[in-house]
């Protein structure tokens, strides 16, 4: 097989199994649907230009993660369009946002819209550590991607899991 | 399985799954070149009209000192843009995927930092034999000194010139602070101490 054919064939067989991870990740990266688009495009271009250099340098899926959050937070970065509201850190959030319907707050696609109105607010770091969290990343594995080291990976994921036990919390309270 | 409802209920919100079509993605991964061809052209017509103004100076000039220091500001011309391109040209994140981002980034930013911090040697000082020289040679045959602006506005060129080239070395040593508070961050966030 040519050297072109297996990076193709690589590409193609990372792209299905992590596609939907490039979905939602492009979703953290960015809420209006004509950028996201555009930057689902630049990640599985990167993805794709990223495997005439891959040689086992670290997992694949450790590898497609960090292109995509590459590219995802070098879109974010260079602020393409001007953001309403000031980014933040995990320790500056101490609930997750409203849900439209209170009586529903936990169900699966509240949650998740609440999720990600969170991710939105979040400046890079954070929003990188949550993304790759709620993708089930273990910690080594978040450090690998992200570069942070353990004691911040730590720290963040330590928030994290405080944020999204809130909502139980409160129903809890309310029952 | 992962039973943690918040994974859950951001992994099930997204059903779109698979790769797009090749072809798509290999033209799309083509199109992200062409805005770094742009800018290396506007860099490159840039110094070609500088070349050319500063050319002129040296074939026209009316004194040896024109001619010289016309051809220092062509050679500052094709330097300055050179090392522009080799200190400070952007390196495209997606084709450092080994590299966690944080990382990249630093080494990025130290470029650039180190780029700004030192523009006084490899982009101000390069044009400066060339400008004392054509000024020198307005001074040194009576003729031409005669013929050219009174001596008042030419110290007032002299020193807009020089007010020109202080001002971006003053701007350019902010950003270069500016981008060392983000590698101090960065630092910060992935626990380097130095």
């Amino acid at each position: 097989m040519s050297a072109k054919a297996q990076q193709d064939a690589r590409y193609v067989a990372a792209a299905r199994t992590h596609g939907a991870m490039i979905e939602r990740m492009a979703r953290g990266y960015e809420a209006d649907l004509e950028l996201r688009r555009d930057l689902v495009q630049d990640i599985h271009a990167a993805l794709w230009r990223s495997f005439a250099i891959f040689a086992g340098q670290c997992s694949e899926k450790s590898w497609v993660h960090r292109i995509a959050h590459n590219v995802g937070v070098s879109h974010m970065m260079t602020g393409r369009r001007r953001r309403k509201l000031p980014l933040v850190g995990l320790e500056q959030i101490d609930e997750l946002p409203g849900a439209d319907d209170p009586e529903h707050a936990t169900g699966t696609r509240a949650l998740s819209d609440r999720l990600l109105a969170t991710i939105h607010r979040l400046a890079p770091a954070d929003r990188q550590v949550m993304l790759l969290y709620l993708e089930d990343l273990t910690a080594a594995e978040i450090g690998e991607v992200t570069g942070l080291s353990a004691s911040a990976v730590a720290v963040r994921i330590h928030r994290l899991k405080a944020l999204l036990a809130e909502p139980y919390r409160v129903e809890e309270k309310r029952a | 399985m992962n039973s943690d409802p918040a994974k859950l209920a951001w992994q099930n919100s997204v059903d779109i799954a698979g790769a797009p079509p090749l072809e798509d993605v290999r033209r799309n991964a083509n199109k992200f070149y062409r805005w770094i061809k742009w800018r290396n052209r506007i860099e490159y017509v840039s110094c070609a009209i500088a070349i050319v103004v500063f050319g002129r100076v040296m074939i026209i000039g009316p004194h040896i000192l024109h001619h010289i220091g016309g051809a220092l500001l062509v050679a500052a011309a094709i330097y300055a843009p050179w090392q522009l391109h080799r200190r400070a040209s952007a390196v495209q994140p997606a084709m450092d995927g080994g590299v966690p981002i944080y990382v990249f980034q630093r080494g990025q930013l130290v470029r650039q930092r180190d780029a700004l911090r030192t523009i006084l040697v490899w982009y101000i000082l390069p044009f400066f034999p060339g400008i004392i020289l054509i000024f020198a040679g307005n001074g040194a045959d009576p003729a031409i000194e005669a013929a050219g602006p009174p001596i008042w506005q030419r110290w007032l060129a002299i020193a807009v010139i020089l007010s020109l080239f202080a001002f971006v070395w003053w701007v350019n040593q902010l950003a270069a602070r500016r981008l060392q508070r983000k590698i101090d961050e960065i630092d910060a966030l992935t626990g380097k101490t130095g």
